[in-house]
């Protein structure tokens, strides 16, 4: 249900997907969102990029919020699409790398 | 020294030349093109000829040599190209789009498009069933949806003359094309005697994808993956507010648009019925 976005990502192939669930995703303040029904577009000014956001990884962007972690934001899915459970946190994972690579967020450790 | 200048989208160019068989040249790329003196120049571009060691021409901007070319046939693509990109990055107006443009009865059609998309081979076929050409390469789309184009030749690569062949007897009008390197470039009135450069309201949007032996497909497009493509085909984005993400986020809800994939002109015939009838707006969240 969540599989989303484009092509899989470089920080995929080269096998990086160390996310720890206690990471919060904080997104960049200076992409600018314009919604369309389930989708959003995302524009950076600076690096002139565009982020296409499907249905779903627009969903998990609008759970980054910069407080929760990425095991919260799972948790949440999980309980919105049950049906989903078994493959929500990978695809929550390659989302989240995604935004990475296009550095729509960074990853921090939640405060201890 | 010769000057002709070029007005588009309220922003004049100054083109200085030598004598001789360039104004020809001049004619040919610029003739459907306002010249406005009366529009402050914003810059300058240069010809010169040097006839030693080899004769060649050089197109010249605030001293710099910006392309080389041996004959006048070849001083053409990238002359028109670098008056194209002087033209398009100053404006602030509206949205420059390296697209086609046509219209029909008022109602225009816009093509954006990368290099080798198809675009300007869409934008002739459609030319030579009846829609007014407006440009091949650079359009403006103002904020009412209001289109203006750069109407040069409509420049085809030299591997799709076959293919234009199907549309316009090459050999018989031999005198009036123009080859530039790689290119042929064609006056859109041997296409269709009747195109008019008209006032045209944006109506439609179609990205082509030409691909030899491609099968006719038609693929609807949402507002956000108009959106993903058309910003990749911006190109004065530094000029504008937001980078005018937000007015391209709300032309696209205003406007239908489709992904065109197509392996040959005879395909289109099919399409000819849609595109004189473009389809109403969908609901846009």
């Amino acid at each position: 249900m969540l599989r989303a976005l484009y092509s899989p990502p470089l920080i995929q192939l080269l096998g990086w997907a160390a996310m720890h669930p206690n990471h919060v995703p904080v997104p960049d303040t200076d992409y600018r969102l314009e919604t369309f029904g389930d989708e959003v577009l995302l524009y950076h000014p600076a690096h002139t990029r565009t982020v296409y956001l499907n249905h779903a990884a627009s969903l998990i962007w609008r759970l980054c919020d910069g407080t929760r972690t990425v095991a919260e934001i799972i948790t949440l899915l999980r309980d919105s699409y049950p049906e989903s459970a078994d493959t929500i946190e990978s695809d929550v994972e390659s989302v989240l790398n995604q935004f990475a690579e296009h550095g729509a967020v960074h990853l921090k450790r939640e405060a201890e | 020294m010769p000057r002709h200048i070029v007005t588009f989208a309220k922003t004049s160019v100054a083109i200085e030349y030598p004598p001789g068989k360039i104004s020809a040249l001049i004619e040919f790329l610029y003739r459907h093109i306002e010249s406005n003196s009366e529009v402050p120049v914003s810059d300058t571009i240069q010809i010169i000829h040097h006839a030693e060691p080899e004769p060649e021409w050089h197109i010249v901007r605030r001293d710099i040599t910006i392309a080389r070319a041996s004959s006048v046939e070849e001083l053409a693509a990238p002359l028109v190209e670098e008056t194209l990109q002087r033209v398009a990055e100053p404006h602030r107006a509206g949205l420059a789009f390296h697209a086609a443009a046509l219209s029909r009865r008022g109602l225009g059609i816009l093509v954006p498009g990368q290099s080798g998309a198809g675009k300007s081979s869409l934008a002739a076929w459609l030319t030579a069933h009846g829609f007014n050409y407006l440009g091949d390469e650079l359009t403006v789309v103002e904020p009412d949806r209001n289109m203006d184009a750069f109407t040069r030749p409509i420049k085809i690569k030299t591997s799709g003359v076959a293919a234009l062949q199907t549309l316009i007897d090459i050999r018989a009008h031999q005198a009036r094309l123009l080859r530039s390197g790689a290119t042929i470039m064609i006056p859109h009135k041997l296409l269709n005697p009747q195109s008019t450069r008209e006032s045209a309201f944006l109506s439609l949007i179609v990205f082509p994808h030409y691909r030899a032996q491609a099968e006719l497909t038609l693929t609807p497009l949402s507002a956000a993956k108009t959106g993903l493509a058309l910003m990749e085909c911006l190109v004065n984005a530094r000029n504008l507010a937001g980078h005018g993400f937000g007015a391209a986020a709300t032309m696209v809800r205003e406007v239908s648009a489709f992904r065109l994939d197509y392996g040959g002109f005879e395909q289109l015939e099919a399409l000819l019925p849609w595109f004189r009838r473009p389809p109403p707006v969908p609901p846009q969240g």
